[in-house]
């Protein structure tokens, strides 16, 4: 199921809402784990098993860490267990990209069973994995009851593109929550936002990003506006989905941690990523980046923490070996700051420094949204004028007169003054302000009754 | 404190004792879960899993499939001018569509390797969206038979069928390759 789907917004989501709130207590839990597992089954019903295999493996891992003496035992309980989440990933995830890469490779003929990828499967391993790692460590108790942890792992406003949410960060949630009317109104609209950046924005965005990629002949100037398209596409598409889940949280009782703060602001790849995907980022710090020695080393072994931890970043997005260039360019990108440029960098005016990083996380996501080597070559060729049908052409401006002001708008949007006037909004003025999001919710919906299926880019992963 | 501390002692090691067998009890059940896991992988991928056919065999079963016949069959232009692919890369294809431009039925089954496949199913996504796109405003029958449209990947073979007869169309092609 999706959240852009007028079966979730009217009839699973207010459904569910009303079931959890009008539960006794003591089955809040339940209710919500049942939703989530109906949630998923929508789409994935093969997938469930693998998802309940998932709780159950690191449920009794959790509890095996507690009940085991030794600190040699404890390790050896954590290992197997990593090894096995992984093993799942691996199969259910990369199978097909390494049997493909072997057979085209080494000349081999083994079998591709062409596996469709479980749907949040990256999502639920992390949460998984962070859960287990931090028993281990003795951060965190081990949950005892099935369910409560059942419905950690499953919960389905994060269940599918995340953020990825720290067991120890809603422990206490899951034992006890409440939600004032107000904390629901506060939640209904941070729905009715990430709806409208999804349906409103991304998917808008997305139609010209595909077009101009489709355009014969590109010029530099069309190479670069739907270079800047999916660039926008992208953040409104995924940080539109994070805020629909940390809505929908609020809307439960829960309180995630954000997952964006206007990543096109920052003024150097570093702070790009302290901004964009925040749990991701936190995750391989915390569990890899930090473990491996993180920046307390000598400078040969910074560079291999860096590469290993954004190889590693690159093969989460996905099995494909332009996700593997994605991660090592911006390995290349993070060295390069740390080691060379980061000083210059930090002396230029922001606006500057905002620029040259926006440019690098544009040509990033070319990297990453084109699996075919030739094509992310002929793209990257136009946007230096290699191979490009002239500076500018009629299709750019077509493109720019059509789409001018969606894409100022969007770029707008990408700053925070915006929210900062809603915000202002909603305090002096609330009923305008319920006006607008009343407003927002039907565009959205005339959107999705006329659209056709449209799933967030993030589900790939 | 001597009595108190040989009274701790025995209780620690029956708690020793107990956590002991409390981590074997879970490990024993983890390595249940273990192979109920195995045993799923093996049932997805077999699900998954398509016989290695001839492509005459296909051809010929989606052949005698119900209202198959009514529709053309397809040469290589005609393959392109709707999905904007070659077959170029397939093992063995097949296409079939109407003739009548308010009718959006049609077959497409090809036999290839995993990137042909991915480039074919692309191809199909695209067309479904294009044609999606050109009935959605007031074609209300053809515009349900697209969103049933059915894409399927078994091993080697690509599957898509629009068309009031799609459900017969893919069980005739699951029955081939099963």
């Amino acid at each position: 199921m999706v959240f852009s789907s007028l079966h979730f917004l009217y009839i699973f989501l207010p459904l569910v809402m009303l079931a959890h709130r009008f539960a006794p207590r003591h089955w809040r839990n339940g209710v919500l784990l049942a939703a989530s597992v109906w949630f998923y089954a929508w789409g994935e019903p093969v997938y469930v098993g693998l998802m309940l295999f998932s709780v159950a493996w690191n449920y009794l891992t959790g509890l095996q860490l507690a009940a085991a003496a030794r600190p040699s035992r404890k390790k050896r309980v954590l290992a197997g267990a990593v090894a096995v989440n992984l093993a799942v990933l691996g199969f259910f995830k990369y199978y097909g990209f390494l049997v493909q890469t072997l057979n085209g490779a080494l000349g081999l003929r083994l079998p591709d069973y062409n596996l469709p990828l479980p749907i949040g499967i990256s999502f639920y391993t992390f949460q998984a994995l962070s859960y287990i790692i931090d028993v281990y460590r003795g951060t965190t108790k081990p949950q005892r009851s099935l369910v409560d942890f059942a419905t950690y792992i499953t919960m389905f406003p994060q269940l599918v593109a995340g953020p990825i949410v720290k067991y120890a960060d809603i422990e206490a949630q899951l034992q006890k929550r409440s939600a004032s009317l107000a904390q629901v109104g506060q939640g209904l609209e941070r729905v009715i936002l990430g709806l409208s950046k999804k349906v409103l924005l991304a998917n808008n965005l997305g139609l010209l990003a595909d077009t101009m990629r489709a355009a014969p002949g590109l010029s530099v100037l069309s190479a670069w506006l739907g270079a800047a398209a999916y660039t926008l596409q992208i953040y409104f598409d995924f940080s539109g989905y994070s805020d629909m889940a940390i809505g929908m949280g609020r809307m439960l009782g829960f309180s995630f941690a954000e997952n964006f703060d206007y990543p096109y602001r920052a003024r150097s790849v570093t702070e790009f990523w302290r901004r964009w995907h925040i749990s991701l980022s936190g995750w391989f710090r915390d569990y890899v980046y930090i473990p491996l020695g993180g920046n307390r080393v000598g400078a040969g072994r910074h560079i291999l923490n860096l590469l290993a931890v954004w190889l590693l970043t690159g093969l989460w997005h996905g099995a494909s070996w332009n996700f593997v260039v994605w991660g090592l360019y911006y390995a290349l990108l993070l060295i390069a700051e740390k080691h060379i440029t980061g000083k210059a960098l930090g002396r230029l005016p922001a606006g500057l420094a905002r620029a040259i990083t926006l440019v690098l996380v544009t040509v990033g996501w070319i990297i990453f949204s084109n699996t075919d080597f030739a094509a992310m070559g002929r793209y990257l060729g136009c946007l230096v004028g290699v191979g490009a049908g002239g500076f500018a052409d009629r299709t750019f401006l077509y493109a720019l007169r059509s789409h001018g002001l969606l894409l100022a708008f969007a770029a707008l949007c990408c700053g925070p003054g915006l929210r900062q006037w809603q915000l202002r909004l909603t305090g002096k003025l609330p009923a305008v302000a319920l006006a607008v999001f009343a407003g927002l919710l039907v565009a959205c919906t005339a959107y999705l009754v006329q659209g056709s299926y449209n799933p967030f880019l993030y589900f790939r992963f | 404190m001597t009595e108190r501390r040989n009274n701790a002692r025995p209780t620690a090691r029956r708690r020793g004792a107990g956590s002991a067998g409390a981590e074997r009890r879970y490990a024993l059940v983890k390595w249940g879960l273990l192979a109920a896991l195995v045993v799923y992988a093996v049932l997805v991928v077999g699900m998954n899993a398509a016989r290695n056919v001839d492509f005459s065999v296909i051809r010929s079963a989606m052949a005698a499939a119900p209202g198959v016949a009514e529709l053309k069959s397809l040469d290589e232009n005609g393959f392109q001018e709707r999905l904007d692919t070659a077959p170029d890369g397939c093992e063995g294809w097949l296409m079939v569509g109407s003739e009548d431009i308010m009718d959006v039925s049609e077959l497409m089954i090809a036999k290839a390797d995993a990137a042909t496949l991915d480039r074919l199913e692309s191809a199909v996504q695209r067309r479904l969206e294009a044609q999606l796109a050109v009935f959605r405003s007031y074609g209300v029958n053809q515009k349900d038979l697209l969103e049933g449209a059915r894409v399927l990947r078994r091993g080697d073979y690509l599957f898509y069928a629009v068309g009031e007869r799609a459900d017969p169309w893919e069980d005739a092609f699951l029955a081939c390759i099963r």
